[in-house]
């Protein structure tokens, strides 16, 4: 079963959940977490941090363009065809902006003399780890800025979904990106169901809600958890009629919650009888894990 | 006197939720007030929220679209260019009746544009955002939001980039409000920029993605400024944070941990509206610090 953590709203306490879901489910049956927040990956840091790497395997995820300027007859059909904008002319010939280019190759299919190959490049890493609490994370680490993150999110799926059947662990927790761009498309693509995480400030539903859109087109059975729901209790009260979501459960603030992060230990390990652990297990219960 | 650009400050902070927009937007304002023409450009397009924080309702005054193929059937051969040249299978032969586009798997490369032998393909868009504008509390506002369900995140920040760039010679400073994370558009805004504010939190995580914003800052020689916002978080853990900065000899400004500045979001409100509370008072220290990094003479300390 493939459960994914996400919010719409960055900040809202993904990464609080899954790592503690992932502890949860350590003994209900096996679990491996994905961290697909791959921009800003910290699960692993919330699960203890590694206690030692299982394996590690570069990501080359871009294509790039590289102009053999001896050949270029510069006719600019290249910069021209570029539907991103990705290519400009200069005296030496057309120069790429790799920011915006999105290696599909346009360029090199238009270009009359063959002057333009695709070059494959590394954009990041993926490494599966045992964490210092005992759970097997598998985790994206994008190199810093660049792109093409969905199709690394789904990489990592996949790995997760290999190990989850050879180790015969029954569930697979994907902590996403916050948003509700193509990393967290990936993310929900093809999960059993989602749970969103929000908190009662009007910023966090309407994020919340552009996300259950999005669910919805991928036809992916969605609930919603309510963090610190006691900071506007009566604004919690009507979120989920606001996403027209099913709630199972809310969470108080609760300063362990901060303090077992300063401690990088998962909060149902470092201060299992504290309020927010007690709401967390009674959410996971609900959910019948 | 004639200028290409404003000064540019971008708001940023790798980890979510460490109060970027809260900061962008509570800092446009007081520039604003202190006499400044701002451009505020909320590029956090999967969820933008700046507008709300400043009360402005915004007008969609540009969409953003992309490539998507119209196939003309009584033109088509089934010849399949289109097919092999699609470097994402967004197209499919279904044989000897048509040529089946998969809009959802569709990168908008034009490819299949360009190999059609015989002109059965023309050009047709797909809308994936809006650009909108708006004005509250003297700022205008430039924003770009993604439309659910599209993918392409990037290039809506980017188009929203370039159509803040059209219209900002106008304006004393631009304030950008980025995104979490470290990516290609965060890299983007930072390449643009004059000043980045780093704003973070003091937890383990958020000291984590500081580093790593910290270190895709320094591949574009922006000026950096890192904010800790809820300082005095119960149970966090500063002193970490403090250490990073001054390794990395850093300028630091702290903002308050204030149940007001909570209120105040949660409501939809400026904290700044309340000049009392602990945080409002450290986000008039921030502007002045910003002032002094960026030589603006025109701002009146507050």
């Amino acid at each position: 079963m493939e459960i994914v953590v996400a919010s719409g709203k960055g900040g809202t306490g993904k990464t609080f959940l899954s790592s503690n879901m992932a502890i949860y489910l350590r003994d209900k049956g096996g679990v491996v977490a994905v961290d697909a927040d791959v921009e800003a990956p910290d699960l692993l840091l919330a699960l203890g941090g590694a206690r030692r790497v299982l394996w590690r395997e570069e990501y080359y995820g871009a294509k790039q363009p590289t102009i053999d300027y001896a050949k270029c007859i510069r006719c600019w059909m290249c910069v021209k065809a570029c539907e991103f904008g990705a290519l400009a002319a200069s005296p030496k010939g057309p120069v790429v902006d790799y920011d915006r280019c999105e290696g599909l190759g346009t360029c090199s299919l238009v270009c009359p003399v063959n002057a333009i190959q695709l070059v494959e490049a590394h954009t990041g890493a993926m490494y599966a780890a045992e964490s210092e609490a005992g759970i097997t994370v598998i985790t994206g680490d994008l190199d810093l800025g660049q792109g093409a993150s969905g199709r690394l999110v789904y990489e990592l799926k996949e790995r997760a979904y290999e190990l989850s059947r050879e180790r015969n662990a029954r569930y697979r927790v994907v902590d996403a990106a916050p948003g509700i761009g193509c990393p967290v498309i990936s993310s929900i693509a093809g999960a059993d169901v989602l749970i969103v995480v929000v908190e009662p400030t009007p910023q966090s539903v309407k994020g919340a809600k552009r996300l259950v859109e999005v669910a919805d087109m991928l036809r992916v059975k969605t609930l919603a958890v309510v963090n610190k729901y006691d900071l506007n209790p009566d604004y919690a009260r009507s979120i989920p009629e606001m996403l027209e979501v099913e709630l199972v459960g809310r969470v108080p603030y609760d300063e362990a919650v901060v303090r077992s992060y300063t401690l990088m230990k998962p909060l149902l390990t470092y201060s299992p009888r504290s309020k927010a652990a007690q709401s967390l297990l009674e959410i996971f219960s609900t959910l019948g894990f | 006197m004639a200028r290409e650009r404003p000064k540019v400050i971008t708001v940023t902070g790798g980890k979510g939720g460490t109060g970027k927009t809260v900061i962008a937007s509570n800092l446009a304002a007081l520039l604003s007030s202190a006499g400044l023409r701002i451009l505020l450009i909320d590029l956090d397009v999967e969820n933008p929220c700046a507008h709300t924080l400043l009360g402005a309702s915004l007008k969609v005054v540009e969409k953003v679209a992309i490539f998507k193929p119209l196939i003309d059937e009584k033109t088509c051969t089934l010849c399949g260019e289109c097919v092999s040249a699609c470097p994402v299978h967004a197209l499919a032969i279904v044989p000897s009746r048509k040529v089946l586009f998969l809009e959802a798997l569709c990168e908008s490369c034009a490819a299949c544009l360009y190999v059609c032998p015989v002109g059965a393909i023309s050009r047709g868009e797909r809308i994936i955002g809006w650009i909108k504008e708006g004005r509250a509390r003297s700022v205008d506002i430039v924003t770009g939001e993604l439309k659910p369900g599209s993918r392409q995140y990037h290039e809506v920040m980017e188009r929203t980039m370039d159509h803040a760039r059209r219209v900002w010679r106008r304006y004393d400073i631009a304030v950008m409000d980025l995104p979490p994370g470290a990516g290609r558009g965060v890299y983007a805004a930072l390449k643009l920029s004059d000043l980045a504010l780093m704003v973070t939190e003091p937890t383990r995580l958020g000291l984590a993605d500081l580093e790593r914003l910290h270190n895709l800052a320094g591949k574009t020689g922006v000026k950096e400024l890192v904010v800790l916002n809820k300082y005095g978080l119960p149970g966090g853990t500063a002193v970490s944070i403090e250490e990073f900065v001054s390794r990395e000899r850093l300028k630091l400004v702290r903002v308050r941990y204030d149940p007001e500045l909570a209120r105040a979001y949660a409501r939809g409100k400026l904290v700044v509206e309340s000049p009392q509370s602990p945080s409002a008072q450290d986000i008039v220290k921030l502007m002045n610090v910003v002032a002094d990094v960026l030589g603006l003479d025109a701002v009146k300390y507050m």
